[in-house]
């Protein structure tokens, strides 16, 4: 069998002990390894056998493996069905939907009036429902950027401009129709918490956690883990709970 | 002085073949391998390479990998040739040698006159 100088130099080498300048390259092949749906399992196993060499070969990432997107499909590992990665984009745009369905029935209840449809509200629900079918590839690209300053600088503009221009826009647009604000709410209730229920019971049936090689998975995810699930789990009703709050107190303090 | 790399299509026919003579004498891992073959003269085999051939050999039942535990971590992982491998490398050395004879026969004698 071959020997290794690391063997007699530094036998304790820890083999995590990757360069700093490698941690960029090792995210970016976890992001590849979940945008092609390999198993965690698997992909604990290829990150810890790039750092095993890395750790032999004292080489960069970059120059020992190529690009992460390279490698991550030249390795060729076994993947899960990528039907359970849309259902995620499905889910997260079927919650969005119930949101602004809330946003536009909250008020109208409490007030006792009719929901008013008009254009600026269609396109706003046009432009969710495309956005939920093209959400698999929009992330596979969103993933693969690297954030920069500027990409937040427009993001909270945007999140500045968008709901003050649809305000005005649906302000100043003509009703087209109108549509009783109890059916509007409880097709929104749905369509927010059914989404969340489900993905709850997927996070405790289908987790798929990344594991380190020889490592016994936990039993149930860290408390930080399960926080953070929850978050994101739940983050649509909690929203809709802060509309409702602003429909039934934020109206009289308005006043 | 560093010997002129061998032409790539060449690397690519071979390397799988000559992974797996690397692996017949008993259980190592992925650098131990690079190095062997670094050593043996096809030049510097990097993990790029390399990997995803054992990943291919894994998935075809020719090895078998293990991980052994580190001092500090995981560990290293060992490959090690199944029956099914050493079957297979069996195989595909007889069948390189008779391939490698054609070619050298061919560059020594030439076409076959008409």
């Amino acid at each position: 069998m071959t020997t290794n100088p690391r063997d007699l130099e530094n036998g304790s080498a820890d083999i995590r002990s990757a360069k700093l300048d490698d941690a960029t390259w090792f995210d970016e092949f976890t992001i590849e390894l979940r945008l092609l749906a390999v198993p965690g399992i698997d992909i604990g196993d290829a990150l810890a056998s790039a750092r095993e060499f890395l750790a032999d070969s004292g080489t960069s990432a970059e120059e020992c493996f190529g690009s992460p997107r390279n490698y991550a499909a030249e390795l060729g590992l076994a993947t899960m069905p990528q039907r359970a990665v849309n259902g995620v984009g499905l889910r997260a745009g079927l919650g969005v939907l119930g949101l602004i369905g809330f946003t536009v029935s909250a008020l109208p209840l409490v007030q006792g009036e009719a929901v008013r449809v008009d254009l600026p509200t269609i396109t706003m629900f046009v432009i969710v429902i495309v956005g939920a079918v093209l959400m698999p590839t929009f992330l596979r690209s969103l993933a693969r950027v690297r954030p920069r300053a500027w990409m937040f600088v427009v993001a909270v503009l945007l999140g500045l401009a968008l709901p003050i221009g649809l305000n005005l826009a649906i302000d100043s647009a003509a009703t087209l129709f109108t549509v009783p604000a109890l059916a509007v709410v409880i097709i929104s209730a749905l369509l927010v918490l059914v989404p969340a229920i489900w993905s709850q019971a997927r996070h405790s049936l289908r987790d798929d956690p990344i594991i380190d090689p020889g490592v016994t998975p936990a039993s149930r995810p860290s408390l930080a883990t399960r926080l953070f699930l929850g978050l994101v789990t739940w983050s649509m009703v909690m929203a809709s709970i802060v509309i409702w709050l602003f429909a039934l107190f934020g109206e009289p303090v308005a006043r | 002085m560093q010997p002129k790399p061998w032409p790539a299509d060449w690397m690519r026919a071979a390397l799988s073949l000559c992974v797996l003579r690397t692996l017949a004498p008993g259980p190592t891992y992925g650098y131990a391998i690079a190095t062997a073959l670094e050593a043996a003269g096809f030049g510097a085999i990097k993990g790029g390479t390399l990997y995803p051939l054992l990943t291919r050999f894994e998935a075809a039942g020719w090895i078998a990998a293990e991980w052994r535990p580190g001092a500090g971590g995981p560990g290293r992982k060992y490959f090690s040739l199944t029956d099914d491998g050493q079957q297979e490398l069996a195989d595909q050395s007889a069948h390189w040698q008779l391939f490698s004879t054609t070619v050298h026969d061919h560059l020594q004698k030439g076409p076959a006159e008409s």
